[in-house]
């Protein structure tokens, strides 16, 4: 009994030993749609466009793109007022000169005006194009050159460029330069109407955000949580966040607890539904956007 | 929104497949979920491990299961350890962060679910009934990347992981039936108590086991040895039916399983197999499933549907298990059962050596193990014998019923001048260490002075104060020296037994015996002492005198024929039938008897009640040994017996 009782000891401490493994997991896949992609946008909200950004507020990186045409539908609600606009603009950039920080990075490329541009055959306005950015530490804003802009604040001033959505919106380019016009068509996307349910308290550190808007359920919609300053009209983004266009996203609490709102009066959420797509091939890409963009600005509790 | 989030902490599922109480299978492995009731049929102590593979693609080996089990009498003990019992999911949460404008990090999460540590007790309360109760640890293990912002001199972003263990208890009841060796019924509770903590951290919640309350029942019907078959009904509306069976040392066993949460409606087998001896148990079973089963998952079916069992599930892989117990026993394990004792002999003490030829009482044993054993059967008297007195061992084959004897001697210190009741254990042991079963019965012992009136049986009067009737003897005999020494040595013996009986005489009156429901005889010294006794009495006194001193004497029977029986003595005088005129002219005077060398001897009959003197206790006792044992043809017929003393 007692050698059994010894090689049973052995034994069962040698597959102790040796039985490590455990076993298989599986790996889920994530069917839910409930996909979520966070990007920071503003590191410092003291002195925010530290980065380059376009007039719209809406940070892009303008590097990696040739020429660039953009249409906007835009909503903005503040206490149940809401406010349209429409805005096309189109850049053209000039791959020979580019505008770097101090460090050699680039920042973006110096802007050509190559021709005539119409949208809906309303002949696009040609305006200074500064972008703001921080570098070393000293907020600068530069003047890049020129770019084309249309905008309708209200009844078609100052310009009568109306974004109609599911619909589209014609371009014509005629060069300066000897070559052929360019026409065609840019799809508008469906409108989206947004809106939200923020509960909780800052000082509770207990927010929680709701986002519904009017899915059309394929692709993806972006969302830019930005934060208002007291008496200040325009706000600073903090952060990108693209979801399924599914209609509802709960934004983790942590996202907005975290933040110092207390030095902030207003907390806007902007639903971003686009079209876009490259026109073109080789150095006269054209990389064209299509928005429909509703703001919503709300105190915070 | 997804909700109905629900996973089951380990319904009946066995990775043994379901084997039911058979008696075949002494360790069922401490699996609480197919033996609820968790009572197990070893005698002592128990050891059982199951050591497996899952295969997933790769193969992976767990250590299932390490248990320990306890039995002491009608309580069962066992724990068990359970590494093996654990399944992990990983899932990318779908949430990622945007590091340095181009990198994407997606972050992930992962959700484990153990179940480490089981304790059982039950308790049998008889043949019929196993009430059990089990108790199970189970550990869930959250974790999960999650992006927060950190604000300082800048805002940033960082990853950082939360975790959470849950951990909680459950308990659960079950109770075996057993109608007949035929059939068995089985119930017990699924998640009836459940003590544990919450989860405290949003993104966790909903992802804990639900534990939802229901109930399982089993039914067995065991036809033959070679063919079981059970059924096991969930009122989660899962199922289970199984066929298993023993030839010799073989098990094998083959277990189909419905779970609701898994296609197709058969989802898989459990087959099985093994040998097992009285020391150790080896079963080698295997799960395969009948669906194809992958690594990957929905994770919206994961989380509507959850599992039910942590070992076997729609994530759960083929697995093959090899199961091993052994038992360890500090006492012997009880190899036969002790059914029946009939008592066939009443207990004289003064017969103290008698129930060594004869049993005075019969016990029906049965070979309960598998192999023959040689059984060892022992009796104990309370208050009368000295510990056992162990009896002849025999042999019973495996599964049969044997008629075992009991023998006793009982001290000649016993002296219990009244009867009393006493109560005689029976063991019978297969092993010289401890019985391996016992029965009790009462009986009466009667008084050392009783008798059970067969005259065989006076000799141990005779005997019993063979001291006091040599000293007496002797004394008188010295008395009568010079007599004695004046004879010729021929007639010693036959002088030495007249002048023996002519003092004896002197003393004695007869007296009946006590109204008593049976004999009373008393030994010589009583006689003695009383100064008087009856025709026994008389004969068992001057046999043990005559007998003290080296003459040989004989019991004479007379059995009567309704009438009442008498005893009288028949010594030997050592004398030829040539030599008789040295004591008698009459040949009717005595009785001619063999001896070892087929020497006729002299023996004369003397009437012990006859309380004159020697010679007329001759007559008598010689006119009624010739009227009644030859005359009447009572020794040809048996009506008078001569019985030798020694």
């Amino acid at each position: 009994m007692k050698k059994i009782l010894t090689y049973l000891l052995i034994s069962t401490s040698a597959l102790i030993l040796f039985s490590c493994d455990k076993p298989a997991p599986t790996q889920l896949i994530d069917d839910t749609n409930n996909e979520l992609e966070v990007e920071l946008l503003n590191k410092d909200l003291d002195n925010p466009y530290s980065s380059g950004t376009d007039t719209s507020g809406i940070t892009q990186d303008l590097t990696g793109i040739t020429n660039l045409i953009s249409i906007s539908g835009i909503k903005i609600t503040t206490e149940n007022r809401t406010s349209e606009f429409s805005l096309a603009q189109a850049m053209f950039f000039d791959k020979s000169k580019p505008i770097n920080y101090s460090d050699g990075r680039i920042l973006a490329f110096k802007t050509l005006i190559p021709g005539i541009i119409k949208f809906n055959g309303t002949e696009a306005n040609i305006v200074p194009y500064r972008i703001k950015f921080r570098d070393m530490g000293i907020q600068r804003d530069t003047l890049i050159g020129n770019k084309y802009l249309l905008y309708n604040i209200f009844g078609g001033f100052p310009d009568p460029f109306y974004f109609n959505y599911n619909a589209s919106v014609s371009f014509d380019f005629d060069p300066f330069s000897p070559g052929e016009n360019i026409s065609f068509n840019i799809p508008t996307p469906k409108e989206i109407v947004g809106s939200v349910t923020l509960t909780g308290y800052v000082r509770n550190e207990n927010l929680d955000v709701l986002l519904r808007w009017n899915p059309i359920g394929n692709k993806k919609i972006t969302i830019i949580v930005g934060l208002m300053r007291p008496n200040q009209i325009s706000s600073i983004p903090v952060y990108r966040m693209k979801t399924r266009d599914d209609g509802e996203l709960r934004i983790p609490g942590r996202y907005l607890n975290q933040l110092p709102l207390e030095n902030f009066e207003k907390i806007v959420f902007t639903f971003v539904r686009s079209y876009e797509y490259t026109h073109g091939n080789g150095d006269n890409d054209l990389f064209v956007s299509s928005q429909s963009i509703h703001s919503i600005v709300i105190e915070i509790p | 929104m997804l909700i109905n989030f629900k996973i089951l902490p380990q319904s009946s599922f066995d990775l043994n497949g379901y084997f039911g109480m058979e008696d075949f299978v002494s360790i069922p492995f401490y699996n609480y979920e197919s033996n609820p009731s968790n009572f197990f049929n070893t005698n002592d102590w128990g050891i059982s491990l199951q050591y497996g593979a899952e295969f997933s693609g790769s193969v992976s080996s767990s250590l299932y299961l390490l248990a320990i089990s306890k039995r002491l009498n009608n309580h069962s003990l066992s724990a068990r350890y359970t590494p093996g019992y654990q399944k992990e999911f990983l899932f990318a949460t779908g949430e990622s962060i945007i590091i340095n404008d181009t990198t994407t990090q997606s972050l992930e999460a992962s959700y484990t679910y153990k179940e480490l540590f089981g304790l059982g007790y039950s308790y049998k309360f008889n043949e019929q009934f196993n009430l059990g109760l089990s108790v199970r640890f189970f550990e869930q293990d959250f974790n999960q990347q999650i992006v927060k912002p950190v604000f300082g001199d800048t805002l940033y972003l960082v990853t950082e992981i939360i975790s959470e263990d849950i951990n909680f208890w459950k308990a659960d009841f079950g109770i075996d039936y057993f109608l007949n060796d035929k059939i068995q019924f089985r119930l017990a509770s699924i998640n009836l108590l459940n003590f544990g903590d919450d989860p405290t951290i949003q993104e966790f919640q909903g992802f804990e086991m639900k534990q939802e309350r229901g109930a399982f029942l089993a039914t067995s019907y065991f036809p033959f040895d070679f063919l079981n078959l059970n059924f096991i009904y969930e009122t989660t509306t899962s199922l289970q039916f199984s066929a298993t069976g023993a030839a010799g040392n073989f098990v094998y066993g083959l277990t189909a399983f419905h779970d609701k949460y898994q296609e197709p409606y058969i989802a898989g087998l459990v087959p099985a197999f093994g040998y097992r001896t009285d020391l150790f148990e080896i079963l080698l079973s295997g799960v395969t499933y009948f669906s194809e089963r992958s690594t990957d998952a929905s994770f919206s079916q994961f989380y509507e549907e959850g599992i039910d069992n942590i070992i076997n599930n729609r994530y759960s892989f083929d697995k093959v298990v090899l199961s091993f117990a052994v038992k360890i026993n500090s006492t012997p394990e009880k190899k036969v059962e002790l059914i029946d004792v009939e008592i066939v002999r009443e207990i004289y003490p003064t017969f103290y050596d008698m129930y060594l030829d004869k049993p005075f009482a019969y016990g029906k044993v049965v070979n309960i193990s598998s192999r023959p054993v040689s059984v060892t059967p022992s009796a104990k008297i309370e208050g009368v014998t000295d510990g056992q007195i162990d009896s002849p061992q025999l042999m019973v084959q495996p599964g049969d019923t044997a008629t075992v004897s009991f023998f006793i001697t009982i001290p000649e210190k016993y002296n219990q001048e009244k009867a009393n009741l006493s109560y005689v254990d029976f063991y019978v042991a297969v092993t010289f260490d401890q019985p391996d079963d016992q029965l009790q019965e009462a009986t009466i012992i009667n008084s050392i002075n009783a008798w059970d009136g067969n005259v065989v049986n006076l000799r141990y009067f005779i005997n019993k104060e063979i001291n006091f009737s040599m000293n007496y003897a002797k004394s008188v005999l010295s008395e009568n020296k010079a007599i004695l020494d004046s004879l010729s040595i021929d007639l010693y013996e036959f002088e030495k037994a007249k002048i023996l009986f002519d003092d004896f005489v002197k003393k004695m009156v007869y007296v009946s015996d006590p109204r008593a429901s049976v004999e009373y005889v008393q030994f010589p010294k009583q006689t003695f002492e009383l100064k008087g006794g009856d025709c026994d009495d008389l004969s068992v006194a001057y046999c043990s005198i005559l007998e003290s001193v080296g003459i040989q004497t004989a019991l004479v029977d007379y059995k009567g024929n309704g009438e009442i029986r008498h005893v009288n003595v028949l010594f030997n005088t050592k004398l030829s039938a040539e030599e008789a005129r040295l004591i008698t002219n009459n040949d009717s005077k005595y009785f001619l008897r063999k001896n070892e060398q087929e020497i006729d001897e002299i023996w004369i009959p003397v009437e012990t009640t006859s309380l004159t003197d020697f010679n007329e206790a001759w007559s008598i006792g010689v006119e009624k040994f010739n009227r009644e044992a030859i005359d009447e043809l009572g020794i040809a017929s048996g009506k008078v017996e001569i019985i030798d003393v020694y």
